[in-house]
């Protein structure tokens, strides 16, 4: 760990992903999110220069936002909406979250990226892959979307700096964003002839 | 000029304008199918990196162009891949109106067509995959209809094909490092394995492959007969240019029979669920597959005669899939079923329908005297060389798809008291036949479409 302080930044950012699954309120998780991508951009920045971390969040929480602004969509989740699919959710992600503890030394040595770093990517990315396993609520899918590549970005961004590369990840989330948030709001339409 | 502004940023530019019009339905789609034929037609006659000269205007078309410190490349070998990309666009607009779809096909058609261009330019080649992901993207409005959730089989689409992105990329910035240091086993070993589950996501190669008929049965025939003619296709040519550019990947021992075994599976297991599929629109999925092992069984042979069928294989590929595609939205249009169990004396209603359907599901198979017959002959030629145990079980997944065939046939001829009635309009049948004609010419004379292609197909990548 570069800093001691990086562990409370990680508990935050941990505490956001498990909100981010559990909670209902469409509100409620965009906050979580936001305090995930905030907590996210307060450790890349120690190592990022600040505006290629800065952009990250931007795009992450322009991604958010864009996503909040469709109609919400009745729950559809495959375990439902219920306490126990909550309580699954939360294991599955506190499971993964164990397993990627335990392999992230060997994996940061492997890699050279930061602990830390690979610690919230791996997080991140375990998140979203559990809502694009259990759910079918377009905004849940597309919101894992968006989790998984923004916790890959975290990685692949230590490893390659390339403008156009990032620039064209930026492209991406923001396009998934759009597209998801047509999607749902498409389906509000009337219906085609 | 250069040759990328002419096929991505050209076809882009009148997508973006077409948008703006799609209220004026003919309007849109005479000058998307005017944008693609002439941009077909200028890959097919026009070399690049040399003058054009139009009277007193000489235009000086230049392979490559150059943006924030990266190049998008199209030389004269990526003629063919042009060629294939907007001839099938141009094919799939042609018939629009007749299948009776909407025209926001034709701008979104467009920049699906120019991302998978600058897919396949873009170098280093490892960004391919964020422009495959782009089109992806572009690819859910089109299936998506108005007023109706988005079905399972989408979302599958999207995460499957979504989270083949990392792993391409993932393996990409192995590779710069193993390149470093090539003596590294376990770099290599890890790239690998990272590739081949990139590409078998993009390709819906097994086990990846339970979208395919999800997705396929979620969204009209016709789209998703021409996003499985481009994309496994384009993706397909990705894969070569990556094996081909990695020496110790295409020397490596274990390539040939794993792609051989995987072929297999896939020509075997689409083989046996076409013979019990119930769905049309599910049988379109199971013929991609088919037509993607076969595809794989090619590239696992490794030699140059087996890369050029391959690249000849994808001519009578798309328009098979194009023809179904067109039959099944027309019969659907007429407010039939594609249910097998509901074509029940369908050839007195819809015999053009029906003779096409036949047409193209044999073609696809690769029956004597149909479109798909001489290169899967020589596939089949080819892969007996090495014992007779391939070739069984491919006849096992070729036997399957005839059981479909004949299926098909005998429901919609079960002789019944109704009367004959021409239900297809006349345009129908002059787009069903024409499609029909061609896809049996091909057949008969495959040498036609061999030496007009064969002209385009050059530098072809090296397998071994």
């Amino acid at each position: 760990m570069l800093h001691w302080f990086n562990y409370l930044f990680i508990l935050i950012f941990t505490a956001g992903l498990f909100l981010l699954l559990v909670l209902d309120s469409r509100k409620m998780i965009l906050y979580a999110l936001g305090s995930v991508l905030l907590m996210a951009f307060v450790i890349n920045v120690q190592i990022w220069p600040f505006t290629f971390a800065l952009s990250k969040l931007i795009t992450g929480m322009m991604a958010a936002i864009i996503l909040h602004t469709s109609p919400p969509v009745p729950a559809q989740s495959v375990l439902g909406a219920g306490r126990t699919g909550k309580v699954f959710r939360a294991t599955a992600l506190a499971f993964g979250l164990v397993l990627i503890v335990f392999s992230v030394p060997t994996v940061s040595s492997f890699l050279s990226v930061n602990p830390e770093q690979l610690l919230i990517s791996l997080f991140m990315m375990v998140c979203g892959f559990i809502q694009l396993g259990i759910s079918q609520n377009p905004y849940r899918v597309f919101l894992g979307l968006i989790t998984v590549f923004l916790g890959f970005e975290f990685i692949y961004g230590s490893l390659e700096r390339s403008l156009l590369i990032n620039g064209m990840f930026a492209a991406v989330d923001l396009l998934i964003a759009l597209v998801g948030s047509y999607l749902i709001n498409n389906s509000f339409e009337d219906k085609e002839e | 000029m250069n040759a990328p502004i002419i096929w991505i940023i050209l076809p882009m530019v009148v997508s973006a304008i077409l948008l703006f019009f799609l209220e004026k339905s003919r309007i849109v789609i005479t000058i998307g199918l005017i944008t693609s034929a002439l941009l077909a037609i200028f890959a097919l006659f026009q070399p690049i990196g040399h003058v054009l000269k139009v009277g007193p205007i000489s235009i000086d078309i230049i392979p490559e162009l150059s943006f924030l410190g990266r190049a998008f490349l199209l030389e004269n070998s990526d003629r063919f891949t042009l060629c294939l990309i907007f001839f099938t666009l141009t094919l799939f607009i042609g018939g629009l109106k007749v299948a009776n779809q909407p025209a926001k096909f034709v701008p979104l058609g467009l920049a699906i067509a120019s991302v998978m261009t600058a897919a396949l330019s873009v170098q280093p080649f490892l960004y391919s995959a964020v422009f495959v992901e782009f089109a992806v993207l572009l690819m859910i409005p089109l299936v998506t209809v108005r007023g109706t959730m988005p079905d399972k089989g989408v979302i599958r689409f999207l995460i499957y094909l979504s989270m083949a992105m990392p792993f391409i990329l993932f393996a990409g910035w192995i590779l710069s490092g193993a390149q470093a240091s090539p003596s590294d086993e376990t770099w290599r070993a890890l790239a690998a394995l990272f590739l081949s589950v990139g590409f078998a996501q993009w390709l819906a190669v097994f086990p990846f492959h339970s979208w395919v008929s999800q997705f396929s049965q979620a969204v009209s025939p016709y789209f998703s007969s021409f996003i499985f003619s481009l994309l496994p296709v384009v993706t397909l040519l990705i894969v070569l240019d990556y094996v081909s550019s990695l020496v110790w990947l295409r020397e490596a021992g274990y390539l040939s029979p794993i792609i051989r075994t995987v072929g297999i599976i896939m020509i075997v297991t689409s083989g046996i669920w076409a013979a019990v599929e119930q769905d049309l629109k599910r049988l379109v999925s199971y013929t991609v597959l088919y037509e993607t092992g076969f595809a794989l069984l090619l590239i696992s042979i490794q030699s140059n005669t087996s890369i050029s069928l391959l690249y000849q294989s994808f001519v009578p590929r798309i328009l098979g899939l194009s023809l179904f595609g067109l039959s099944l939205s027309i019969l659907n249009g007429h407010g039939s079923s594609l249910l097998v169990d509901d074509l029940k004396s369908k050839v007195k209603n819809f015999p053009f329908i029906t003779i096409s359907i036949l047409i193209s599901l044999l073609g696809i198979i690769g029956l004597p005297l149909f479109a798909g017959f001489s290169y899967k002959y020589e596939s089949l030629r080819m892969i007996g060389g090495d014992g007779a145990a391939p070739i069984i079980w491919i006849m096992i997944g070729m036997i399957g798809f005839l059981i479909s065939a004949i299926r098909v046939f005998s429901k919609a001829t079960i002789p019944s008291t109704e009367k004959w009635e021409i239900h297809e309009s006349i345009i129908e049948i002059v787009f069903l036949c024409l499609g029909s004609l061609i896809l049996v010419l091909i057949g008969w004379i495959p040498q036609v479409t061999q030496g007009l292609i064969s002209g385009l197909i050059t530098n072809l990548p090296v397998l071994k």
